[in-house]
């Protein structure tokens, strides 16, 4: 089921009253009643994959328990072992076995011994990644013995399948959403305003940023060999957009049902494009992720303490797991390759966590040196972001190429070039919005707290009104469901 | 709890009020390229507006044509009326079965038809009937009709429209539009027919499309046949002359023609039953000149009657 479907609009409102008005005195039940919701909304979509939910779910609760009955190292790495190995096996067998035997067959045919093989017709499940590491997290913790494992079976399987945060996140940490399963909830209304607040921001990203940029984007690498550089600049501008628009946007709508539920989950976004610098930027893109790698990767291997080889060597290993995260393709892994190299410089120079404030904190504009910071990294990450969605590397490599060519004085040749244009101010919208709200942890959050409800409220249905006059007319699927 | 459930169903009221009324002054101050999602155009394309002005005033008719704008630019209702036949032509432009369907629920009841000829141009199964709809939403009356149409092309941009029609036509604001009979080369002629005064062919070839049928576009089809039956009223299907370059070079004819015969309806294919030259008797790569009409007309009628299909109320 997609946020941005009438079948949620029905869906949602349901599950609401349900959970305060029917379950509210027994957690037990309202629990379970989760848990039902999120397996209705997951199976919406495919409910022959629920099993494999169910599975990861029974796994790791039993993981979890044995790993605290049992003392012996040997038997608790054992353990780990099979919790890695399952979640792992099943997320390498949906996700990656068709890559890794492409990659075999490429490599042997290379070394002259070609040889063949069956794909597979695998259909990936929706949000695999998202739960799979959300488990992970829960079986790493407790063998480190940070986490008491559940014994409540259907408070660990709403953990894992809350379907505000099952397909696309955020990854949540066990240690901060398991216990809130355990907690009665009470309806605390400012939260839930505030929750309502987060989906209208997010709808607004999603429907009217992303699915707009969508179009062009799409367009742009399409016709990457025809087309004229100034109209593959926009587009991969455009691109940028998408997926800030799609995946934040999801992010916020995410966020905010959970509040409309009682529960708080971390942040995921912190306007990224407003960064000074790609260590800015990776400490506010897809935080729950990029923490996720942080604390059960990068630590682990040693993190940045040790030799200059090997804080790079960790450092690389990191941005091109992340990559590959994303999707079975090379493209992918270039791209976190690339991210590697932009971070790497301020990493080794120890300059990666220079700008941890709020850009031109209090002041209504940035500075100019503050600006040329920003554009430039935001040239790096959309630079980054062919890569991320070029098919495949050589149409990266043409794109990239043929922006460096004389067509960048050439006339921008989209098939819509209004439509282009109001997107474009439509972005701007955007960014004067997150501009002012760049203080909170979306932009509505404290904007326009102090105006009268009528301001504000005219201030919302405005927001409403442009997204009913120019939203992609298409329902379309958040791009992140393919990771 | 309450206070959240009570302000949230006042904030959802207070919105639509605000939606509606930002949606009438955004369409009286923006330019079309502000207003992606809204489009209410009355008297634009193939003389809608005087139509469905006309039709209002017909009854009790012999035939009725419906179609896309090969049916109200091929079906001369004048041939036919001069040929004993009263007939009205319901065509507009990209009209698919959603909208016809429409039209007939409206209609039928008013013009009682002896037959319908429903022109079946295979692309208009493939259209998603949005730009219909919203040509029916400005030129035509607003009624439950127009909300099923609506309910079933299901398009933020149908919406808006649907919205901001209801608002003008209660309102008014565009009653005293007058369409001319006459807009540059397109004359309307009196049953919905429009000539088009164009003889030499001058389009440039476009490109073929692999199309497929939309399933909400079938059970439309389907909809109307069972309409029809009910009432005893025959339908015949014709697929309209097409240039024999645009009918060769498209692949889902084949398809099309199945389809139309597991209907067990008369069906009859012009392109396969005529022969026209594409340079003398089009305008462009899909619609007929009037000496291309004349022939098409004359070949029509003659089929209809060899095949008993269609009788006047005269008779």
């Amino acid at each position: 089921m997609l946020f941005n479907s009438l079948e949620f609009v029905v869906f949602l409102p349901l599950v609401f009253l349900g959970y305060w008005f029917v379950f509210k005195n027994n957690l037990k039940l309202q629990n379970a009643f989760v848990v039902c919701a999120s397996y209705v909304f997951y199976g919406w979509w495919d409910w022959r994959f629920l099993g494999l939910i169910l599975f990861s779910t029974l796994v790791d609760y039993s993981i979890g328990l044995s790993l605290d009955k049992t003392p012996e190292e040997k038997k608790r790495k054992l353990l780990l072992g099979i919790s890695l190995g399952v979640n792992l096996g099943l997320l390498g067998f949906f996700k990656y076995y068709n890559f890794f035997l492409d990659s075999f067959i490429s490599a042997f045919t290379f070394f002259g011994s070609p040889f063949k093989a069956e794909h597979l017709q695998v259909v990936l499940p929706v949000g695999i990644s998202f739960y799979t590491f959300q488990t992970l997290s829960y079986s790493i913790d407790i063998y480190r013995k940070k986490l008491d494992p559940t014994k409540d079976f259907v408070a660990f399987a709403a953990f894992v399948s809350f379907f505000p945060q099952l397909v696309a996140g955020p990854i949540e940490r066990a240690s901060h959403l398991l216990p809130q399963f355990y907690q009665k909830r009470t309806f605390n209304y400012a939260l839930a305003v505030d929750g309502m607040r987060q989906i209208l921001w997010g709808l607004f990203k999603k429907v009217v940023i992303a699915d707009n940029c969508a179009q062009f984007a799409n367009e742009a690498f399409m016709s990457y060999q025809d087309t004229s550089a100034s109209t593959l600049v926009l587009g991969g501008i455009f691109f940028a957009f998408q997926i800030y628009g799609d995946f934040s946007g999801y992010s916020d709508i995410a966020i905010g049902t959970s509040r409309l539920f009682g529960f708080d989950l971390m942040q995921n976004f912190n306007f990224p494009y407003f960064s000074r610098d790609m260590g800015e930027f990776w400490r506010r893109w897809h935080i729950s992720l990029n923490t996720w790698f942080r604390d059960y990767l990068y630590i682990p291997l040693g993190g940045s303490r040790g030799s200059k080889a090997t804080v790079v060597k960790n450092t690389f290993i990191i941005f091109i797991v992340s990559g590959f995260w994303h999707g079975a393709n090379w493209t992918f892994i270039v791209w976190g390759l690339l991210n590697a190299l932009y971070f790497l410089p301020l990493l080794l120079r120890k300059k990666n966590r220079n700008n941890l404030d709020v850009v031109a904190e209090n002041k209504r504009f940035p500075s100019l040196k503050e600006l040329a910071q920003m554009l430039g990294t935001f040239g790096l990450t959309v630079l980054a972001w062919i890569f991320f969605r070029a098919e495949s590397l050589q149409q990266a490599l043409i794109y990239i190429k043929r922006i460096f060519s004389k067509s960048i004085i050439e006339h921008i040749q989209f098939s819509s070039g209004s439509r282009a244009t109001s997107t474009l101010m439509l972005i701007g919208v955007l960014l004067l919005i997150e501009w002012n709200g760049r203080y909170g942890k979306y932009a509505l959050e404290k904007m326009g707290l102090h105006w009268k409800r009528s301001y504000r409220w005219s201030f919302y249905f405005f927001i409403i009104f442009l997204m009913g006059m120019f939203m992609a007319t298409d329902e379309t699927p958040f791009i992140y469901f393919q990771f | 709890m309450l206070r959240f459930i009570k302000n949230t169903v006042f904030f959802i009221i207070l919105c639509g009020v605000f939606y509606i009324v930002a949606l009438v002054i955004w369409n009286k101050f923006m330019s079309s390229k502000l207003k992606p999602n809204m489009l209410y155009y009355i008297g634009a394309y193939g003389h809608a507006h005087t139509r469905f002005q006309e039709v209002k005033q017909t009854k009790d008719i012999d035939i009725l044509f419906i179609g896309s704008s090969h049916a109200y630019r091929g079906f001369d209702t004048e041939f036919f009326n001069q040929a004993g036949y009263q007939s009205f032509n319901l065509g507009t432009s990209s009209q698919s079965p959603i909208q016809s369907e429409a039209l007939l629920k409206r209609y039928l009841d008013t013009l009682k038809p002896k037959a319908v000829v429903f022109e079946v141009f295979p692309e208009v199964f493939c259209l998603d009937g949005i730009e219909s709809t919203l040509d029916l939403i400005a030129n035509d009356q607003l009624d439950q009709f127009t909300f099923e149409m609506a309910s079933k092309t299901w398009n933020t941009k149908v919406f808006n429209t649907l919205i901001y029609g209801s608002i003008a036509k209660t309102f008014g604001f565009y009653s005293d539009f007058k369409e001319p009979r006459v807009k540059d080369i397109d004359e309307y002629v009196t049953g919905g027919y429009v000539r088009k005064n164009k003889f030499e062919n001058t389009a440039s070839p476009t490109q073929a499309e692999t199309l497929i049928a939309h399933e909400k576009q079938l059970h439309a089809f389907e909809s109307m046949i069972s309409i029809l039956q009910s009432r005893n009223i025959p339908l015949i299907l014709v697929y309209a002359p097409i240039t024999e370059n645009f009918y060769n070079k498209v692949s889902y004819n084949l398809n099309f023609d199945s389809l139309y015969k597991q209907t067990a309806l008369p069906y009859f294919n012009f392109n396969q039953l005529l022969e026209l030259v594409d340079s003398l008797h089009f305008y462009d790569e899909h619609h007929l000149n009037p000496n291309g009409v004349q022939i098409f007309n004359n070949a029509l009628l003659d089929t209809l009657t060899q095949n008993q299909l269609i009788v006047s109320h005269g008779s």
